[in-house]
């Protein structure tokens, strides 16, 4: 619907700037991941077709050293493999980023926990162990028997209720990627047409589910 | 956390382009086989698409001539800002990257344009304009939480309003479910927009009318 009533040659298709190949798929995920509430399923395959393709095109760098008349084809195998690396590196960060400010509610629940690479998981333990070593050394030892622990307010609290959780109402923008009819977005059972290249900016939570499965995407 | 405006630079340098070689790569190797596809083969100025980035790289070390894109030509600028300013309620279809792209090529690429450089770069900037005074006078019609409709809206565009807009949602949203009356948010809401909107909103109208 949306691709017809503008016609002409002077669009430009959103396919053209998300195609296929991994270089966009990861710059795709990096944005999710930036624009996000909670941390989203740690990317293993693309991270690790990409790497491969990273040394791989590294390896025909050095091969083309030897050849002097192919200076201009090494330095645009150079400058993208540069261009590569930053977006995996963004990628990484911005999860390292969002494990930091949520990483109690990230090793709490199985659920997100399984979303994590086996480095994040590493890294979010030590980073749990430091973090949690210097709030008790410096703020907990100081409080009553009763009010002492890390993860619970007080020693009749019957949950964990001291750990940080993402927001999940919390507004995002998003694209419609696939004609999704009515989807409701409110606890009142109010829907909104989401049909193909709409732009909504929305409450996560209702659309949460579209995300992962990939007929919505973040932007 | 959002996409700074550098790392949007860096996404709008994917999109394709046309430019015409003035080189050839070596014999038994015409094409460039990358990460993120295969571009050329490169012959002198036979017209060949290839993503932005490569485009400035090639014509920073002088070896191509970048092809304007037809969205930016003369006629199409000035064909996009008079249905802009026409349709008051909706945005017109941009490319997403249209800031990025238009400010990496018109600082860049001043030869892409010859003569038509300064008209096209005040043409964008004219309908940058307007699209922001629209957005500006619908933020002003935020009142409550709600889920809004944004069509055609580019990544500079969203990237502006987000933390604004996606903060009074929230707000809204928050004192919603604490079942408050709407008063006291509708209110400060108005106030801000209408403080952020006035200067570039009053200069704009005056130069149309001028």
């Amino acid at each position: 619907m949306a691709s017809q009533d503008a016609p002409g040659s002077s669009q430009v298709d959103f396919a053209n700037l998300y195609g296929e190949s991994d270089v966009s798929i990861i710059k795709q995920a990096l944005i999710s991941e930036q624009v996000c509430p909670e941390i989203l399923q740690y990317q293993e395959d693309l991270v690790q077709r990409l790497e491969s393709q990273i040394s791989n095109q590294e390896a025909t760098i050095q091969e083309l050293n030897k050849h002097a008349e192919q200076d201009l084809l090494k330095m645009i195998y150079t400058v993208e493999v540069q261009r590569v690396k930053y977006s995996l590196r963004c990628y990484l960060r911005a999860r390292l980023k969002k494990l930091e400010q949520h990483v109690m509610h990230c090793l709490d629940d199985p659920e997100v926990k399984e979303r994590l690479s086996e480095k994040e998981v590493k890294y979010a333990e030590d980073y749990f162990l430091l973090l949690g070593q210097h709030i008790s050394t410096n703020v907990l030892s100081a409080m009553p028997q009763d009010f002492k622990g890390l993860l619970r307010q007080s020693s009749v609290s019957d949950a964990n209720d001291t750990l940080a959780r993402p927001n999940l109402d919390t507004h995002v923008f998003c694209k419609v990627l696939e004609d999704q009819g009515n989807v409701e977005v409110d606890d009142n059972g109010d829907t909104v047409d989401f049909s193909k290249d709409d732009l909504y900016i929305v409450r996560y939570r209702p659309i949460r589910d579209l995300v992962r499965d990939n007929w919505v995407q973040l932007i | 956390m959002q996409p700074s405006p550098e790392q949007l630079e860096f996404f709008a340098e994917d999109v394709s382009v046309t430019i015409l070689p003035n080189f050839s790569l070596s014999r038994g190797q015409e094409t460039a086989h990358c990460i993120g596809g295969d571009y050329g083969p490169f012959q002198p100025n036979f017209p060949s698409d290839v993503p932005l980035w490569l485009a400035m790289y090639l014509h920073r070390h002088k070896k191509c001539k970048i092809e304007a894109p037809a969205w930016m030509s003369i006629d199409r600028l000035q064909e996009l800002y008079d249905q802009e300013r026409s349709m008051a309620a909706v945005f017109q279809h941009v490319p997403y990257h249209y800031i990025e792209i238009s400010r990496l090529l018109l600082m860049f690429a001043k030869d892409s344009f010859g003569s038509d450089f300064h008209r096209t770069r005040e043409l964008i900037e004219m309908i940058r304009k307007v699209r922001f005074n629209k957005i500006d006078s619908g933020l002003q019609m935020l009142q409550g939480p709600m889920t809004v409709k944004l069509n055609n809206l580019s990544a500079i565009e969203i990237n502006t309003i987000r933390p604004f807009f996606a903060g009074a949602l929230d707000r809204f949203w928050k004192l919603a479910k604490m079942g408050e009356t709407e008063e006291v948010p509708r209110q400060s809401s108005a106030r801000v927009t209408q403080g952020s909107a006035e200067s570039p909103v009053r200069q704009l109208r005056a130069t149309v009318a001028a």
